[in-house]
Order: structure tokens, then C-alpha cells, then sequence
């Protein structure tokens, strides 16, 4: 046994050193084939982000760039005692959870209403993506001309049915203004989880469904054992997408309310742009930066466990 | 059963891209609206309000085709080099 393990290895081994180094050059010769990509993604995605990281470890500002020096946790400590960082946190939070789960679930109601094949779909399936395709500033300005206090059609509406008490100026209003910033996230948003998930919906095999039905199952149970489980991938994919898109969410904000009324609607990005770009405090708006960089990565975390978790059963 | 089913399949779609599609309408017909006429705040606009002026304006005032141009260089510039240094 020993002999035979002695043998072999020599000529494996013979054969192995020809063979890595056939493999090394191939190799070689592919990462030279990788390197201007790989130096673009560092030089264009690594190098800033490490860059934002050192600098929210020092006090640069925008008056004197040259002249920064280490203050250690300084930023991060007043950033933590800042009322205005932690309500712009929690309004940062607070839109990405309720924007995504509404989403979701609106998502999957258009599904379920797209996927019907009755006479006439195709119009509505074409025109469904009209709200997504729309620049974000038009859609911004369409808000704002419909909730005009005194000729937005929303007032226009109200006054008309008799309920001219509840007219106000809604971007002015603190709580509204926050409602209408997540409606414009769900009113861009669901017609792309509509889409996304009717062409899932069509991807199931309707002999799952006939299966279903022959042995009894409600419509509810269909929805539950069959299309969820089924749409579990896509709805990962959208929530991963999306937790990212509403947190680093600034046009919706900054081009609508700016952040007010009385901060109403301050979120971390609003925020951070005016410490670094209004306060001219660099280092300060790094660490909020960093801070929400964690952030992101922990919601996205969050939500591949839960989902996840949720498509092992 | 199933006239029920299609009857409240088109009632959602309706409701669900009257959300969608109303405010996309209803700038599309103030568009049409001179600013005295959209100051009345009437609803339901005659159709003799209706003007072509305001697109008259946009492109006699501004110089709305450079913007386009400028739009359409970057859009372009961008896809080509997104598949570009996509695909290296």
C-alpha cells in the first residue's frame, strides 16, 4: 500500500507540475483579460468608498480642504447626539420598511390582476411600466401640481365631493408630506413589482394549480402554498433591489419637500448632502455616509434572512 | 361565476391604472390649459380653453432642442460605455 502511494504520487506529481503550470499561465493570462475591468471597478467603486471611510475619521472641510487633521470617533459620537441625524434615521428606516412591504403586497394585487388573460391585457400589461419609465423629477413635479393648495386636483376633487374642510397644502403639512413621499415611492415602484412578479406568476406550472383544485384547496391556499413559494426568488431579488433604491432615495425628497416641512421629511441622504454640501462639514457627512452604508448592508441582510428563511418552509 | 371573476378582474385594472394613470393625465391635459385657465381651477376645462400655446412657448422661448440633444448624447454615451466596460 505504502509502495504503491509512493509510486504514484512521482508521476502524478510529474503530471501535476506540468498541468498547474499550464494552469498558471492560463490563469495569467486571464486576469490580464480581467485587469482594466478590475481596475476600473477599483479605482471607480473601491477608492471612493474607502476614501469616504478615512475621511469620516477626519474634520476636512469644504473651506479649507488642506487642512484636515484625525479626530478618531469624534464625528460618529456627534453624529449619535444629533436629534436631527437620528429623525432623519428613523424617517430613513421607517420609509424603506412600510415603501417595500406596501410594495410587495400591491405588487403581488397587480400580479394577480395582470396575469388574468381576459380580453384586452396586453394594453394593460404595455402601458404598465408608464410610472417607472418617467423621469423622477417629472414625477415629482406631477405631485407637486396636484397637491397645489388652491388649484392641485386632489383639493379640486375634495372640493368638488363636498369636502372642501379637508383641503390643505399637503407638501406642507409635516404628516402628510411624509405620506406623500412614500405614495410617490409606490406609485412609481409597484407597476415594476407588478410586472416582476406576473412574469413569475407565469413561469408556475398550472398543473400545480389543477392539482390543487382537484384535491380541494381554496384560492387563499393556492396563493399561499403554491404562488408564494413559487414567486420566492423574484420577491427576494425586488426587496433586495428596492431596500437599496428607497434608502439612498434622495431626488424623491430633496426635489419635493427638501427635507422639510420642520424636517419632516429629512432623510439620511437629504441630510448627509446638506452637512457636506450646506455645512461644508466633509468629515462629519463621511460618517453619516459610513453610518448608512452599514445601515443598507444590515437591512439587506435582514431582508435575504427573512425572505429566505421564509422560502425554507 | 366567471362573468363575476372577469367583471372584478377589469374593475381592479381599472381603479388600479386610474391611480396610475391620472396624474399623468391630468398634467397632460393642463399642458393644454393656459395659466388663467388652470387659475379658475375647474375640473372639466371647455374645449375652448384648450391652447397649443404653452408647446409654442417651449420651443420658441427655450431651447428645448439642445436640451433634448444634450439628453440624447449623454443617454447614448452612457449605454455605449455601459456595455462597453460591461462586457470587458
Amino acid at each position: 500500500m505504502h509502495q504503491a502511494s509512493d509510486q504514484i504520487p512521482n508521476m502524478t506529481t510529474g503530471l501535476m507540475v506540468r498541468s498547474r503550470s499550464a494552469d498558471v499561465r492560463h490563469a495569467a493570462f486571464g486576469y490580464a483579460l480581467l485587469a482594466p475591468a478590475i481596475c476600473i471597478i477599483l479605482g471607480l467603486n473601491l477608492y471612493p468608498t474607502i476614501s469616504g471611510i478615512f475621511t469620516s475619521f477626519t474634520d476636512q472641510s469644504l473651506l479649507n480642504p488642506n487642512a484636515w487633521r484625525a479626530v478618531g470617533w469624534q464625528n460618529y459620537q456627534r453624529l449619535l447626539t444629533d436629534p436631527l441625524f437620528r429623525i432623519s434615521f428613523l424617517h430613513s428606516v421607517l420609509l424603506t420598511f412600510s415603501a417595500v412591504i406596501l410594495q410587495v403586497i400591491l405588487g403581488l394585487g397587480m400580479a394577480h390582476l395582470l396575469v388574468r388573460k381576459v380580453p384586452g391585457i396586453h394594453w394593460f400589461r404595455s402601458v404598465a411600466m408608464v410610472t417607472w419609465v418617467l423621469p423622477i423629477i417629472t414625477a415629482v413635479v406631477i405631485f407637486r401640481f396636484l397637491t397645489l393648495p388652491n388649484i392641485g386636483l386632489i383639493n379640486l376633487i375634495l372640493t368638488a365631493f363636498g369636502f372642501g374642510s379637508l383641503t390643505r397644502n399637503w407638501f406642507g403639512d409635516p404628516t402628510f408630506a411624509f405620506l406623500l413621499i412614500l405614495v410617490m415611492h409606490l406609485w412609481r415602484n409597484v407597476p415594476f413589482y407588478g410586472i416582476a412578479f406576473m412574469a413569475a406568476m407565469q413561469a408556475i406550472p398550472s398543473d400545480l394549480y389543477e392539482a390543487a383544485t382537484i384535491d380541494g384547496a381554496s384560492s387563499w391556499n393556492r396563493f399561499w402554498h403554491i404562488t408564494l413559494p413559487n414567486l420566492r426568488y423574484i420577491i427576494l431579488v425586488m426587496v433586495v433591489l428596492h431596500v437599496t433604491f428607497t434608502l439612498n432615495n434622495f431626488d424623491f425628497v430633496y426635489l419635493s419637500t427638501g427635507g422639510g416641512p420642520v424636517d419632516a421629511t429629512e432623510v439620511l441622504a437629504t441630510y448627509i448632502y446638506k452637512q457636506a454640501w450646506s455645512g461644508y462639514m466633509l468629515g462629519y457627512a463621511s460618517a453619516g455616509g459610513v453610518i448608512m452604508l452599514v445601515t443598507l448592508v444590515l437591512l439587506v441582510i435582514l431582508s435575504r434572512r427573512l425572505i429566505g428563511g421564509f422560502a425554507e418552509k | 361565476m366567471r362573468h363575476l371573476q372577469l367583471f372584478f378582474t377589469y374593475v381592479g385594472l381599472f381603479v388600479t391604472y386610474a391611480v396610475l394613470l391620472l396624474p399623468i393625465g391630468w398634467l397632460v391635459i393642463s399642458s393644454f390649459r393656459s395659466n388663467d385657465s388652470i387659475q379658475t381651477g375647474k375640473l372639466f376645462p371647455g374645449i375652448s380653453e384648450l391652447t397649443l400655446a404653452n408647446y409654442v412657448e417651449v420651443f420658441a422661448i427655450n431651447n428645448v432642442f439642445i436640451f433634448l440633444l444634450n439628453s440624447v448624447v449623454i443617454a447614448t454615451s452612457v449605454m455605449v460605455l455601459v456595455v462597453l466596460f460591461g462586457s470587458l
